[in-house]
């Protein structure tokens, strides 16, 4: 289950920037990370219905691949601080 | 002497320095005692032995000594870094950015830019050619309307921009050159009166502009998208972290506010001819993209 950070939003038609109220930095977000950050704002997620979301607004298929790159998306979101595991067991599930 | 929004009090003994505040300044209010000073700032010879064999200049703050003594040679340039420093440093009531900027109509060009870029002697060339100086160096913007103040002190020019530029301005004033400084032969333009006389006025941003100077090109500029002007115009503030949230408002009302272009170019002639049709280009009174802002 993953969870966003407290952030504060600017979105322009042709960029998105977010600014993380906790740590004090500052992001420039591609339209997936968006994506995957807005979805978390509005509830926890397990890394399946993440995945899901995203393969419908990118109109692909769900599959092992895309499953990954989630993964590792999410992974990268954490290392800056953007998203964190919204239970105590801090393993992608 | 009162620059801007800012009084400083200057004490010197050293004649080129002294000089070269008597040329560079000469439209600026100076006092013979100031009542209230921002900065103290002193520029005096070491107490030892290089007062004399190969001499120094040491700079005090508020009678602290922040860096260490340059040749007495290097005076009046010093004199111009640790203003600099003085505001940049202290005068974080403003979001302050590393870049030059010029004004016309009311609305003002920003033109931030790396130590090389050619921002100053761009902006040294579009202030000859009917754009108002509002700074050289420190874009101060103000957090309350988000304009930005002027400064108006003299455009620091560094080895070959001083030809350049002392051929392209008509009736050039030059401070003392100083050489074999970190950066090179190192010499300021004196500000235009009108730019002085005029910097109790701020300006509405209206064009964020980033440019390089690149040899044999032809002018040619692209717009920049808005999140990446910001994160660029970010990375250029010397204090953005420090202001936190307010920062990031500040800072995104801005690009709300600015078309943002790269721009490159080869001649300053090409570059101002440019500059002079932005506002065709690119009109701040048609209105500004207003992304939205929700938290």
């Amino acid at each position: 289950m993953w969870k966003s950070a407290s952030l504060i939003w600017k979105s322009w038609t042709d960029g998105v920037v977010v600014y993380n109220t906790a740590s004090g930095s500052t992001h420039l977000l591609n339209p997936v990370a968006a994506k995957v950050l807005r979805l978390l704002e509005d509830r926890p997620l397990e890394l399946a219905s993440i995945t899901r979301e995203v393969a419908l607004s990118e109109n692909v298929a769900i599959d092992e691949d895309l499953t990954e790159q989630v993964k590792k998306l999410l992974s990268s979101l954490a290392e800056l601080g953007l998203v964190e595991p919204a239970s105590s067991c801090a393993l992608p599930n | 002497m009162a620059t801007g929004p800012f009084v400083a009090e200057v004490r010197t003994d050293i004649d080129i320095l002294f000089e070269g505040i008597r040329v560079l300044y000469a439209d600026f209010t100076v006092a013979e005692v100031a009542d209230f000073a921002d900065f103290h700032m002193t520029f005096g010879r070491p107490r030892s032995l290089r007062r004399w064999f190969y001499p120094q200049v040491c700079f005090l703050f508020d009678d602290q000594s922040p860096f260490q003594p340059l040749p007495l040679n290097q005076a009046p340039a010093m004199f111009e870094w640790c203003f600099n420093w003085c505001i940049s440093s202290c005068a974080n009531q403003y979001l302050i950015v590393h870049a030059a900027a010029v004004e016309r109509d009311g609305y003002a060009a920003i033109l931030p830019g790396p130590p090389g870029s050619g921002k100053s002697t761009l902006c040294a060339a579009l202030v000859d050619r009917g754009w108002r100086l509002l700074t050289d160096e420190l874009v101060l913007v103000s957090m309350e309307t988000g304009h930005v103040i002027a400064l108006a002190r003299p455009i620091a020019l560094k080895n070959h921009a001083i030809e350049l530029i002392g051929s392209f301005v008509s009736g050039a004033v030059f401070g003392p050159e100083c050489r074999d400084t970190l950066k090179g032969r190192v010499a300021h333009l004196r500000p235009p009166t009108t730019s002085v006389v005029r910097a109790s006025e701020p300006a509405k941003p209206a064009w964020l502009v980033f440019p390089k100077y690149s040899g044999e090109r032809v002018a040619g500029a692209r717009p920049v998208p808005k999140g990446q002007a910001f994160m660029r115009l970010a990375a250029s503030a010397f204090n953005y972290t420090l202001h936190g949230a307010n920062g990031f408002a500040t800072l995104s009302s801005m690009i709300d506010r600015m078309a943002c272009y790269d721009f490159e170019y080869s001649s300053l002639d090409e570059a101002v001819d440019w500059f002079d049709n932005l506002k065709r280009l690119n009109d701040p009174m048609a209105g500004d993209e207003r992304g939205s802002f929700d938290s």
